[in-house]
């Protein structure tokens, strides 16, 4: 089944991510060197949905989408990263966009799938993943920061390197969820 | 004696005027402490975290206030049982902080997610009806058993936790010192008058040993008598109808009772 992806970020630098990184310097020295967040949408069954219905899936006024390109994914891939996926455990991300595709007549994708997604890079000396495990789950009011378990579902892992990879990370997030 | 009580305003609060003038009705001393201060737990008998946002909630509601260095001095005040009320946004940073419910290594164990329910998804500004239930918290027992209207203005505001023991002490009582109901008292669960779907009904959830309280309705909103609605149904909205004068309109509201037992609280804590 054709299939296709895209990443949404901010076209200035991102107050939450700013913010967020801030917040997490003060927790310790496993703190992120960067933070970058944006939105994963992915969809299958129709090759042209990301083309079509570009307003649907974002605002080009302030943000940009980068699409999934098979020989490098969304671009950049930088070391020592590890991506968080967050997805709330009420509503659903893809009825939003379900319905302003319906709204303007546009056909639907057989799937579709999409998640939050916080890009953190581990600082020298720390691993990815427990820069990722320390910045992402609330333990304590001094312990993480970007997921809180009780309303969040959360994955942690290296950039997907397919789209197959991608819509698993999603779909088993979106189990989770529900 | 009056009691001495910080009023916390992080970046985006935007409830601290109505609820310093509330607490001072009470007969509190308040003191507001700015983004920045020194928060000195020793200074004060009592703490209110004011509704708004903080840090335009960015990354989730309350989630970056409660990484402030002021959640130390709030934990400090918190082991010395003083009072502590979070409203709306300030319910937020005591549950992404620990302090509500609180429990071992104050993990957190609650959230405050994105309200819920049949036609109730997004932000919602209305009246609706609370009852004081038995709980934990002992500074609202004197209020057991009475309802009142008071205003919600929130999007996130349904307690929701994974965690069994939680979810028992909220719907049990011992966790829960305010519930959501309708106008006759029955519990609005799942009905026209539950805002947001929130686990047994909770308007508010406190810690274990009841001295903290997250709170997610407004009741400095409702403080007055004038801004009672004049179609609220039950006893608020009769005395508010037949308030005539500009005098009978400033006598307290629903609310005010609320903030009297917390000053009543944070006073005895230093006698």
């Amino acid at each position: 089944m054709i299939s296709d992806a895209l990443y949404v970020t901010l076209r200035v630098p991102d107050p939450s991510a700013l913010t967020a990184l801030a917040a997490l310097r003060l927790m310790g020295p496993k703190a992120p060197v960067r933070l970058e967040r944006g939105r994963v949408w992915w969809v299958s069954g129709d090759p042209g949905a990301f083309e079509s219905s570009q307003g649907v899936w974002f605002n080009p006024n302030k943000e940009r989408g980068l699409r999934w390109n098979a020989a490098g994914g969304f671009g950049e891939r930088r070391e020592r990263e590890r991506w968080v996926f967050v997805r709330d455990r009420s509503g659903s991300p893809e009825a939003g966009a379900l319905r302003s595709m319906r709204e303007r007549g546009l056909p639907e994708p057989l799937g579709l799938l999409s998640a939050t997604v916080w890009r953190l890079q581990a600082p020298e000396g720390v691993s990815p993943d427990e820069a990722a495990q320390a910045a992402s789950v609330v333990r304590s009011a001094f312990q993480g920061l970007l997921v809180n378990r009780h309303s969040q579902a959360h994955r942690v892992g290296p950039a997907p390197a397919s789209l197959t990879e991608l819509e698993q990370v999603l779909s088993e997030l979106k189990r989770e969820a529900s | 004696m009056s009691g001495r009580i910080a009023l916390l305003r992080f970046p985006g609060v935007n409830c601290e005027a109505e609820t310093a003038l509330v607490l001072e009705r009470a007969g509190a001393r308040v003191d507001w402490i700015q983004f920045g201060d020194v928060l000195d737990p020793d200074d004060y008998d009592g703490f209110v975290l004011p509704g708004g946002f903080s840090y335009e909630d960015r990354v989730r509601a309350g989630a970056v206030a409660s990484r402030s260095e002021w959640m130390r001095a709030l934990e400090t005040a918190d082991e010395a049982g003083k009072p502590i009320l979070g409203i709306c946004n300030g319910a937020q940073v005591l549950v992404e902080s620990g302090i509500v419910p609180g429990g071992p290594a104050r993990a957190v164990r609650l959230a405050l997610a994105a309200n819920g329910g049949e036609g109730r998804g997004g932000y919602l500004c209305r009246w609706v009806h609370v009852e004081v239930t038995l709980s934990a918290c002992p500074w609202l027992r004197s209020l057991d058993g009475t309802r009142w209207p008071v205003p919600v203005a929130h999007g996130e505001g349904r307690f929701t936790s994974l965690d069994p023991e939680v979810i028992a002490g909220i719907e049990t009582g011992s966790l829960c010192p305010l519930r959501y109901v309708d106008p006759e008292g029955k519990l609005a669960s799942g009905g026209p008058w539950d805002p947001n779907g929130a686990v047994g009904s909770a308007a508010a959830v406190c810690n274990e040993r009841g001295n903290a309280v997250a709170l997610m309705p407004h009741p400095e909103r409702a403080a007055w008598l004038r801004q009672v609605p004049e179609g609220a149904p039950g006893e608020w909205g009769a005395r508010r109808r037949s308030a005539r004068t500009a005098a009978a309109l400033e006598a307290p509201g629903p609310g005010q009772a609320l903030f009297d037992a917390f000053v009543h609280a944070a006073s005895g804590v230093r006698v």
